[in-house]
């Protein structure tokens, strides 16, 4: 008995071991590859997800809409259910979506502000803290600019107070319901966003895909100008360019393969402050099938280079092959500089600074013609013909980059009256400066789950 | 006169006569040997009514002392058929006995920790003999286990939600929605981690499905879906060596490819003229020249580019429509598949040691000329050191090599279409190329013909681009068992296994493959006509190696003690599993075998392809995963008899694993049975001497399911991004604070039976299952993440129950036996909580029944469809809106998603009623087993013509014949016209309409065996044993419910080929 009563006494001691053991033993990651994001280093590369921040991102619903292209009928046959996109209409559409891929972006800027609050910030993890703090606020900023730009209408100091935006989310957690915010609120929120990164980021950024002082100014500048802040905005590309103000000359530049090419830019070119794409969407902007509308091709002057980079004959129709992306397929949507100088511009006319507002248009544009014949300097009589033709330029530099809808309605605001037409199965549609339908229809589904009212 | 003397004499007489009856003339000892049909010695109990009893001895040898002659004498033993012999004279009676594997009360259970006996647990389990095992040929295990039991279901067509899930077996149904729904498998022992095409059936000895819950309690957390325990052949003590040798061959029909409906391939051109002659190819001829179009719509276009005349057109077209693509795979690719399969083992002991050496091999020739070979290598042993210690060790080693073979139907698209009319060869039976991704008219003049031949060669390119695969698997174990007392054992036991994968993809330099890649990233200088090779020519090979390594520790303490009228039976143990798995993937370019080389590409930059020009990374960057799971366990068994009459059962289990991000509650899950028996027979008033055997038995239990990908908090992977270099981390799982493991508890009851000598018996259990907390995907407002429109979280219910019925018969007995066996389960399934957003609940499960559907107080797997209203007069489908008839298709399928109120619900699309009925019949030495299988009570959706898809992919259906044409035809058909364009709504609604339901109830023939046992040892050769067989797998239907013809199970679908299967398998 004794000799069992020792075994059993072993028994008992390894099933001991054990027990406390098995905490230890239990602690072992499942995955190598999975983990729960808690450190610095994590949280930053949840804003360095390229795929995730930047590529073929941004909301395309607005650019399918503009008039910087048509489809042929064949194409629009094609297009089955979506067509009622192309003519304007309320289309019934669910997930995956421009809203779903950006308001992604929007969670992990959201998660990574909630982490950051587990994070103390000391003088050793400063600058990172500090990154990582200023381009979340910067990523959320620039996906709600995007969104609001598409699914809300334009800016107006008088009726942004009612009319409805989007959804303004301030937390990673999915159990807090959402609702559609006011454009005001919209819009002071993402200058709010803004205005305090600006102090946290670098001036440079050690990658285009992530923001920088350069960037959020840029960005303060696209969101004033829609807002018609005009001094503010004049005010914020001149800080962005006095930090990056490069342009490539389209004559002959090392960023350029060659303007005939299929693809004319060389990625990341010197252009660019912050890079993103356009969302494949419905696929109407498609550069394969969009063709371009003649009345914008014909404007480009035989000796504007842009003529030649931007397009690719198609049969009779032009397409577009000048995207900053470097990719025949995908547009780029991101800031540059060019957008800079034709913001100026366009602000200083807007401030009644008009001669130079078409000074800074022309150092811009002689970067774009033909450097063997004489650039013809452009004049302007008046501040209604400085802002007429600095608009126009405007939409021949910066077509397909996702901007054309917005510039539409704060145009449209200040009295442009422009009016959108297209034709489908021998029809005309129409779309009248001011209609409802600028504010685009928002996802099926989410009006579905959370009861939000409907464009 | 004097009758006094007479009389007194005459009683004398009497008296001594009667006397020296009952005196023997000496005490007469009959002797003989008792051996069992394999050589075994036998323990039997010798017994005759006049004469006593007496037991034989240990080598087989028996005496038994006879005082009168003639006397009856019965020989009985435990696993055995019992003998009677009249003795009528002393003489040397050696006797065989034949095993009785049916018997109520010997067949053992594993339940993979103990062997026990069927009444000593209060538990389910059914027991697949080797016999059964045996009844089919063939080289996985659990296809020789299908239809050999109640309750197992094979769900064919069934699409599982969840990855985890490989068999598609289900056990009493289903007891979970989302969760993994495989049943967990055992081998020897231990949980088995590794590819279940590695066990060979010829090994096996038997195996055990336990069904309720206290199969789970011991098991675990993994086996809420039932437990499949597999159990390998051993050697036994004192037994003389034996040599078992098996040989079969199974050769199949060629697969029927025409059970899939195709449209007619005339229709089909005719169908694809009018589109082309309507401009619908025009966007993609324009805006991607080179991309392919189908054989008939090139020819076309050739034309109308004036490379074609219009007779030449009319030729080709003509030819083509003689074409059907069904035929033409079977000629070219398809093979009737033959499997060999070669078995040889060893076995025998001393009063010290056993052992079991078992070596097979298998080759098999699949349909398509893959070919495969697996070599199973087995050692087993068991040592005995003394009386008290006992070691069994078990090494065992496969081997398996896989070769992939021809193209199969419908893997060859022609720009991602699948015409009818494919063919592989021309009008004079040359093989011709097929323009499979682009068309050659335009690639063959690409760079004015300087690149590598762009064209595919259906014929050829299998030769030049195949997969290997190839698998070694090692298993080992060791369990020491220690007798502290007569009544208590300690064992310990370990168990280590390992897995190696390797699979390659090959893609020599000739196919098509290798061609393309090299071509895609090609820059041609149309000037200096030089091409530059930025992918160079030569194959591609990819390659991924993938290892699984689990060990396992275990110590049981067990308990077996009789005292007087108490049986006690416990055990208790911890048990600790690790598990590795990792992988490693590459793929190398410009590959060339002999001599051995390949050259570095740049897989990062973004290179212009030569015919999209769009800029792309050539990709095929390499791949690592590593996953190590830990799982730490505490279980004990307990149970208890009262004079052999009532039993008392009790099991509990405490798992712990390294899941991420388990919070310490939900790591340690304690799952716990309990059960009462009664053995009815055995009571004092029992006296229905038509009934010796009856018990009933009553358990209750919980077990849990876990998926092993899903966790509570946020996961995140990382990675990295090519252009920037920058580290990402990128949220894989949201964070769900509230999600939690499934929960499943059962309640079983269950009467076993055997009437006199067995002539019939069974188990009738009756079983209700509830699953609560269980994983349910809901649509949520991705606005908060936009990764997923659909989350997980513990919100569903189910619950299930059902009856399983196992009968067997002895019908006939004597020089012609017929015995028979029933199995027949019920088994009913329905959502009991799910959340469902707004909206009309019958739309989920208008998905064509395959897949679970949760809806709350419907079957999990069920059908609902459109109300059908026919067609109009203008051939269009009619479904209801509102009430009234209506073509309004888009608002209609609104209608469905928001009130439902047009959707009618059909049925489960899921048997009720299944099972099989197994006849044999015995004449001397043939036996003839007929086995077949039944579902029943269910409905599937039939296919028919969607225009849509025929336009877009070439996928059709011979309804296409039935259309409406003209006005009138209404009332004879239900197929729409064809418009054009295309309504996907109208095409939608059309093939979702109850017009396509029907039952799906069929019966099927499982085998037909015969088997022929000539008395093999009077022939002196050597063998002990011969058994010759042959018969017919996969019969076919026998009988169908619905009226056109189709197999419910394989809707639209190539079924299983029939099987004639032949071998032997002998002893020596």
């Amino acid at each position: 008995m004794n000799k069992h009563k020792n075994l059993l006494t072993q028994l008992c001691l390894l099933l001991g071991l054990l027990a406390s053991g098995c905490q230890k033993f239990l602690d072992v990651k499942s995955d190598k590859k999975l983990v729960v994001p808690q450190n610095l280093t994590d949280i930053q590369g949840l804003l360095d997800d390229a795929a995730t921040m930047n590529l073929v991102r941004t909301p395309s619903y607005g650019e399918g809409s503009a008039d910087d292209y048509f489809l042929a009928p064949s194409s629009i046959a094609a297009l089955n259910h979506v067509a009622k996109a192309y003519i304007w209409q309320p289309l019934e559409y669910r997930y995956q979506n421009d809203w779903s891929v950006a308001y992604l972006a929007i969670y992990n800027a959201n998660l990574a502000l909630d982490l950051l609050q587990e994070i103390d910030r000391t003088t050793a993890n400063a600058s990172v803290w500090d990154n990582v703090m200023g381009s979340a606020l910067f990523f959320r900023a620039y996906y709600e600019l995007a969104l609001i730009g598409q699914f809300g209408l334009a800016y107006d100091a008088q009726q942004s107070g009612t009319e409805l935006g989007i959804v303004l989310r301030r937390s990673s957690d999915f159990n807090i319901p959402s609702k559609r915010s006011k454009v005001a609120e919209c819009y002071h929120a993402i200058l709010q966003d803004l205005n305090q990164a600006l102090s946290l980021l670098p001036e440079h950024p050690q990658h285009v895909f992530r923001p920088s002082k350069a960037a959020v100014h840029a960005l303060l500048a696209r969101t004033n100008l829609y807002m018609r802040n005009y001094e503010a905005a004049l005010s914020e590309t001149e800080h962005a360019l006095s930090i990056k103000s490069t342009l490539m000359d389209y004559n002959d530049d090392t960023d350029i393969f060659s303007l005939t090419a299929a693809v004319p830019f060389k990625p990341f070119n010197k252009e660019i402050i912050f890079y993103t794409e356009v969302y494949s969407g419905f696929g109407l902007h498609t550069p394969s099938r969009a063709n371009i509308t003649p009345e914008l091709y014909s404007s480009y002057s035989i000796n504007d280079l842009r003529r030649t980079a931007f397009f690719l004959a198609n049969g009779t129709n032009q397409r577009f092959k000048g995207s900053y992306a470097s990719h025949s397929s995908t547009l780029f949507s991101g800031l540059a500089t060019d957008e800079l100088y034709l913001t100026k511009a366009e602000c200083l006319a807007q401030v009644n600074r008009f001669t130079e507002a078409m000074e800074t248009l022309n150092i811009f544009l002689k970067k774009r013609w033909k450097n063997t014949v004489n650039y013809p300097t452009i004049t302007a009589t008046d501040q209604a013909d400085a802002l007429n033709k600095i608009r126009t330029e405007r939409r021949k530099s910066l077509l397909m980059r996702g901007l054309r809808w917005m510039d539409l309605k704060r145009w449209n605001k200040e009295g442009a009256n422009i009016i959108l037409s297209r034709t489908m199965d021998g029809n005309t549609y129409a779309l009248e400066p001011n209609s409802p339908r600028y504010a685009l229809s928002l996802p099926a589904d989410i009006i579905e789950q959370t009861g939000m009212p409907q464009n | 006169m004097n009758n006094k003397p007479i009389i007194c004499l005459l009683a004398i007489l009497l008296i001594s006569t009667i006397c020296s009856a009952q005196n023997p003339q000496s005490t007469q000892i009959l002797t003989g040997e008792i051996t069992g049909i394999d050589g075994e010695n036998v323990r039997a109990t010798i017994r005759s009514k006049r004469n006593g009893m007496a037991i034989s001895l240990p080598d087989g040898t028996y005496s038994f002392k006879l005082q009168t002659l003639p006397d009856t004498i019965t020989f009985s033993a435990i696993g055995y058929i019992t003998l009677s012999k009249v003795i009528s004279k002393i003489e040397i009676f050696n006797l065989k006995m034949t095993p009785n594997v049916q018997a109520l009360n010997e067949v053992v259970v594993q339940t993979g920790y103990q062997t026990v006996k069927p009444n000593e647990i209060n538990g389910t389990v059914s027991v697949i003999s080797e016999l059964a095992i045996n009844a089919t040929t063939g080289t996985n295990i659990l296809d020789r286990i299908l239809n050999q039991s109640s309750g197992l279901l094979l769900n064919v067509g069934k699409t599982p939600g969840n990855p985890q899930n490989k068999t598609n077996i289900s056990i009493r149904g289903l007891g979970t929605i989302d969760g993994p729904l495989d049943p967990l498998i055992v081998l020897d022992g231990f949980i088995y981690e590794g590819d279940i095409n590695n066990i060979n059936p010829n090994d096996i000895e038997n195996v055990s499905i336990l069904k309720d819950a206290s199969a789970a309690s011991i098991w675990g957390a993994r086996a809420g879906n039932g437990v499949i325990v597999i159990t390998s052949k051993k050697g036994k003590l004192n037994q003389p060596l034996q040599i078992g040798v098996n040989a079969n061959t199974i050769a199949e029909t060629l697969p029927d490819l025409f059970a899939i409906s195709q449209m007619d391939s005339k229709d089909y051109i005719g169908m694809e003229k009018m589109l082309f002659d309507q401009g619908y190819f025009n966007d993609q001829i324009t805006r991607f020249p080179f991309r392919a179009l189908s054989p008939a719509v090139e020819l076309m276009l050739q034309h109308r580019q004036g490379h074609l005349s219009g007779e030449q057109l009319q030729a080709k077209l003509d030819f083509l429509a003689t074409q059907d693509s069904r035929q033409n795979y079977l000629d070219e690719f398809y093979t009737n598949a033959l499997t060999q399969q070669y078995g040889l083992n060893l076995r025998g002991g001393s009063n010290a040691n056993s052992y079991y050496i078992s070596g097979n091999y298998d080759h098999s020739l699949g349909e398509t000329f893959a070919k495969s070979d697996r070599l199973n290598l087995k050692l087993s042993n068991d040592f005995k050191f003394g009386s008290v210690l006992s070691l069994s060790t078990l090494a065992s080693y496969t081997s398996f090599s896989s070769h992939s073979g021809r193209p199969a139907f419908s893997n060859i698209t022609t720009g991602s279409r699948t015409p009818v009319y494919l063919a592989f060869r021309d009008e004079n039976g040359n093989a011709i190329p097929i323009d499979r991704f682009y068309r050659a008219a335009y690639t063959d003049t690409a760079a004015q013909g300087k690149l590598l031949d762009w064209k595919y060669y259906p014929l050829d390119n299998h030769n030049y681009e195949y997969q290997t695969a190839s698998r070694q698997e090692f298993f080992a174990s060791a369990t020491l068992k220690y007798k502290l007392t007569d009544f208590l054992q300690l064992d310990v036991g370990f168990q280590h296994q390992q897995q190696r994968i390797e699979n390659l993809s090959h893609a020599e330099p000739e196919s098509y493959t290798a061609r393309n890649l090299t071509n895609t990233y090609s820059q041609f200088n149309y000037t200096t006509q030089v091409v530059r090779y930025i992918v160079p020519v030569g194959g591609t090979l990819s390659s991924r190696f993938s290892n699984v390594a689990s060990s396992t520790t275990r110590t049981q303490l067990n308990l077996d003690k009789k005292i007087g009228i108490h049986s006690i039976n416990a055990i208790l143990g911890a048990e600790g599993r690790n598990v590795n798995n990792s992988s490693d993937g590459n793929n190398r370019f410009g590959y060339y075998e002999d001599p051995l080389g390949f050259t570095d590409v740049d897989i990062v930059t973004r290179y212009p392809e030569f015919l999209t020009k769009s800029n792309t990374t050539i990709g095929g960057s390499a791949s690592m995963t590593s996953t190590q799971q830990r799982f730490l366990s505490f279980y004990g068994n307990f149970s208890y008899s009262y004079q052999g009459k009532y039993h008392l059962s009790a099991s509990a289990r405490k798992d712990g694993s390294n899941i991420f991000g388990a919070n310490t509650n939900d790591r340690w899950k304690p799952l716990w049975s309990a059960g009462l028996g009664w053995s009815v027979s055995n009571e004092s008033f029992y006296n229905l001497s038509f009934m010796p055997n009856l018990s009933l038995r009553a358990t209750y239990g919980h077990s849990g399911n876990v998926d092993l990908s899903r966790t509570a908090l946020p996961i995140a992977a990382y990675g990295s991004n090519a252009t920037s270099g920058l580290r990402y981390t990128r949220i894989g799982t949201i964070n769900n604070p509230e999600l939690k493991w499934e929960q499943l508890s059962q309640i079983d009851l269950k009467l076993d039976f055997a009437t006199k000598r067995n002539r019939l018996s069974g188990t009738i259990s009756y079983y209700v299952k509830k699953g609560t907390d269980l994983y349910g995907t809901a649509p949520y407002d991705y606005t908060t993440w936009g990764r997923l429109a659909i989350l997980t979280r513990n919100v569903a219910a189910m619950k299930g129950q059902g009856i399983d019925l196992d009968l067997r018969g002895k019908i006939l007995e004597g020089k012609f036996q017929w015995n028979a066996q029933l199995f027949f389960s019920i088994n009913e399934s329905k959502t009991t909580d799910y959340y469902r957003s707004s909206g009309s609940d019958l739309s989920g499960l208008v998905n064509g029944g395959n897949r679970i559907s949760p809806i709350i107080g419907k079957p999990l797997y069920g059908i609902a469809a459109y109300q059908w209203a026919r067609l109009d007069a203008n051939g269009n489908p009619q479904g209801y809106l509102n009430g009234q008839p209506s073509t309004n298709y888009t608002a209609m399928a609104t209608e469905a998603t928001t009130s439902g109120n047009n959707l009618v619900f059909i049925g489960r699309s899921s048997p009720l009623y299944f099972g099989s009925i197994i006849n044999t019949f015995n004449y001397g030495q043939f036996s003839l087993s007929v086995n077949v299988n039944f579902k029943l009570a269910y409905y599937f959706m039939k296919n028919s013509i969607n225009y849509n898809s025929m336009i877009t992919s070439g996928a059709t259906h011979s309804d296409y014949a039935k259309r409406w044409q003209q006005p009138g035809d209404e009332n004879l058909t239900h197929v729409p016209s064809f418009i054009y364009p295309v309504n996907i709504n109208r095409d939608g609604i059309y093939n979702a309409s109850e017009i396509h339901a029907d039952r799906a109830d069929h019966a099927r023939l499982s085998y037909i065996r015969l088997s022929y046992t000539p008395n093999i040892a009077t022939w002196g050769i050597g063998l002990r044993r011969l058994e010759v067989f042959g018969g017919l797998q996969n019969g076919g239907i026998l009988w169908r419910k619905n009226s056109d013809k189709l197999d419910p199970d394989y809707n639209n679908q190539i079924p299983p080929a029939k099987q004639i299967a032949f071998g032997l398998r002998g002893s020596f």
